[in-house]
């Protein structure tokens, strides 16, 4: 009897917090799935006419059923996917797609657990654009982005973070700038590919990794030679981000990119937690990391508190994604310099021995795990690690 | 409570405060197990979700919109912030929930904090203070924190504040009491290894010794006292003796202290054997 009742109530609660829009269109858009990890599900889902047609993250139509329609039937069975529509509303679908049982886990009487299923949002706008036009200019640009921090960012209250993007014909490079009272501490890039494609005149840029690895798909809202508009679809409530153009060149770009380590997540998705399964913990210690972080450390830090760095640990044992927390021995913000910051920040950047990270979790997916060391200061000197 | 009635309050409780809403329902008018029911309704419905996840938190704050003196919920709120680092949030959910139990004459949440203090914060003087606080509220010497003694946790921080003799006398008092109820204390491995690290940076290498053995009588696959002895050894220029022990701490290095969420102090790791074992 539980397992009906969580599904009832879970349902309530995906299902309350509609953004309300006008409707203009029958598309709906893939979100995420799996309420509390927020996988991307990059797949679209278009009414038209007695059809629903399926479309993969690059825009193409992979599979369409006749006699059908989203608002009366509740299962949509496609070839490889059969969508059981779980909870409708007027501006959204919850899915649970009973063909794939690795990623729509089901509860122990082999009932849908709503938790797992994927969220599609209705498509409520859309506008015209000259997408060949789009294509072509925006390769001639860096673009800009000021990361809005979500629910799948990593916790960061003190770096600024933003991205900086180069849409080459076949990927897409992203450098990402770490950013501490104006000083740039720390920089990462990374390699996509990308999409950017047109149904029935609604626009999308969807980026893609390796196919175990999915990735998000925007919606083009509004484009000119100084920005680009897309709705994010990627967190609970979908949220208007903005690239703007940079004034750096390409080829500054490029140059830039060189010097830039690597890092990616090796999945996306979801990053477990260091203390989940087998700890993922810096094989050295804590003695080790206070002597290795205090060598050089700037002079004219008069604070006493906490410096914690959050950052992943990868699949292969590299660390990036980061994110900054500062405080006091009262356990309240305060603000170490920018000199003391950077350091401190740079050098967990180059920290090497940490052991991989993979899930071994039959119920828990990831491959990457978010972890954090915080430094303790006493008036400018590392005095301990924690925890 | 009827399932029936339980579903419809959830439902009216989640339509209410689930969607970024702006009404707060006044529960004032309800009595105390009323308020108790809903309350664990929302905590139970937590617990469906991933411990760190922002549903998880949305549910305990809506149980802690009903009771919000129920320290319980805060203190299990507060493991949401804690284990990922978020801890400015933390322990300002932490330390509310010890404002609240203290003021109502109970220690259980402050117990919980001197365990924090202690492996998460290293903040010493804090542990020493919550733990006297603790023996003050209970009248009691002898006091359980996180699943170990408090004085466990106190004498560890006098240890790392180089007040030796008064955390020699802490883990003392540990033991005088646990045999005082019965327990075997020749099983307190962990306090004899702490003694005898009080020993050591007094440079009383011979009770060090001592104690570390102790230790070892216990539990053999111990790497840490091995490591200890190997240091002791070897500024007692006894190198035969010295590389005996590292051998072992390297021999039982995989049996180490080392804990889920935290490092133990003097926890030793595979290189900082391979350095002693390569001179």
């Amino acid at each position: 009897m539980r397992l009906p009742i969580l599904s009832f109530i879970t349902l309530v609660f995906l299902t309350s917090c509609s953004d309300k829009e006008n409707i203009s269109s029958e598309m709906y858009i893939g979100t995420y799935q799996i309420i509390d990890q927020m996988v991307p599900y990059p797949f679209i889902v278009q009414q038209k006419k007695d059809s629903i047609y399926l479309y993969d993250n690059k825009g193409n139509s992979i599979d369409k059923i006749t006699n059908n329609s989203i608002k009366k039937n509740n299962e949509f069975n496609f070839q490889e996917k059969h969508l059981k529509i779980i909870k409708k509303e007027d501006d959204e679908f919850l899915a649970f797609d009973l063909l794939d049982t690795i990623n729509f886990r089901k509860f122990k009487n082999g009932e849908p657990n709503p938790k797992n299923s994927a969220k599609f949002k209705k498509i409520t706008s859309k506008n015209k654009l000259n997408l060949q036009k789009v294509r072509k200019e925006i390769r001639n640009f860096i673009w800009k982005y000021d990361v809005v921090e979500d629910e799948n960012s990593n916790p960061n209250n003190d770096l600024e973070i933003e991205k900086l993007f180069y849409f080459k014909n076949d990927s897409l490079n992203i450098i990402t700038n770490y950013y501490y009272q104006d000083l740039k501490t720390i920089s990462e890039y990374e390699t996509k590919t990308y999409n950017i494609f047109e149904i029935d005149n609604i626009h999308f840029l969807s980026l893609q990794k390796e196919s175990s690895n999915p990735q998000p798909i925007y919606q083009i809202v509004g484009y000119d030679l100084n920005k680009i508009e897309l709705k994010d679809f990627s967190s609970r409530v979908p949220k208007n981000i903005t690239f703007y153009k940079e004034s750096k060149s390409v080829k500054d770009y490029l140059e830039l990119a060189k010097k830039t380590s690597n890092y990616s997540n090796c999945f996306d998705g979801y990053q477990g937690e260091y203390y989940f399964d087998e700890d993922v913990t810096f094989n050295k210690g804590n003695e080790y990391l206070v002597s290795y972080v205090s060598e050089n450390i700037p002079d004219g830090e008069i604070n006493s508190g906490y410096l914690i760095v959050h950052f992943n640990i990868n699949c292969s044992g590299k660390v990036g994604d980061f994110g900054l927390i500062q405080m006091n021995r009262d356990f309240k913000a305060t603000s170490f310099t920018k000199e003391f910051v950077n350091h401190i920040i740079n050098k967990v950047s180059k920290l090497e021995d940490f052991p991989s990270s993979n899930s071994q979790l039959e119920w828990l997916n990831y491959k990457d795990v978010h972890a954090f060391l915080m430094f303790k200061i006493n008036k400018g000197k590392i005095v301990d690690v924690c925890p | 409570m009827p399932l029936k009635h339980k579903i419809i309050s959830f439902i009216i409780l989640v339509l209410v405060y689930s969607c970024n809403n702006k009404q707060r329902k006044d529960y004032s008018s309800l009595d105390e197990n009323k308020k108790g029911e809903i309350a664990n309704w929302y905590h139970e419905m937590s617990n469906y979700f991933l411990q760190p996840s922002e549903l998880y938190r949305t549910y305990k704050d809506s149980a802690l919109i009903v009771q919000p003196n129920n320290v319980d919920l805060r203190q299990r709120l507060s493991y949401s912030y804690k284990k990922v680092g978020e801890h400015i949030k933390a322990m300002e959910v932490l330390n509310k929930a010890v404002e609240i139990d203290t003021a109502n004459g109970k220690a259980d949440v402050l117990e919980y904090r001197a365990w924090t203090l202690l492996y998460y914060y290293r903040d010493y003087k804090g542990v020493i203070r919550d733990v006297d606080l603790i023996e003050k509220i209970t009248r009691n010497s002898y006091n359980s924190c996180w699943g170990e003694p408090c004085g466990f946790h106190k004498g560890q921080a006098l240890y790392k504040l180089d007040s030796f003799e008064e955390a020699i006398k802490t883990f003392e008092t540990v033991n005088i009491e646990e045999e005082k109820l019965g327990f075997d204390t020749n099983d307190n491995y962990m306090i004899f290894f702490y003694i005898g690290r009080c020993y050591t940076e007094m440079k009383d290498y011979d009770k060090a010794i001592l104690f570390y053995n102790k230790s070892l009588e216990s539990v053999k696959q111990f790497p840490e006292a091995y490591y200890q002895l190997g240091l002791i050894y070897k500024k007692l220029n006894n190198n035969v003796k010295a590389n005996e022990n590292f051998k072992l701490a390297n021999e039982y290095i995989n049996y180490g202290m080392s804990e889920p969420y935290v490092e133990r102090f003097d926890e030793v790791f595979q290189y900082m054997v391979d350095n002693e074992l390569k001179e």
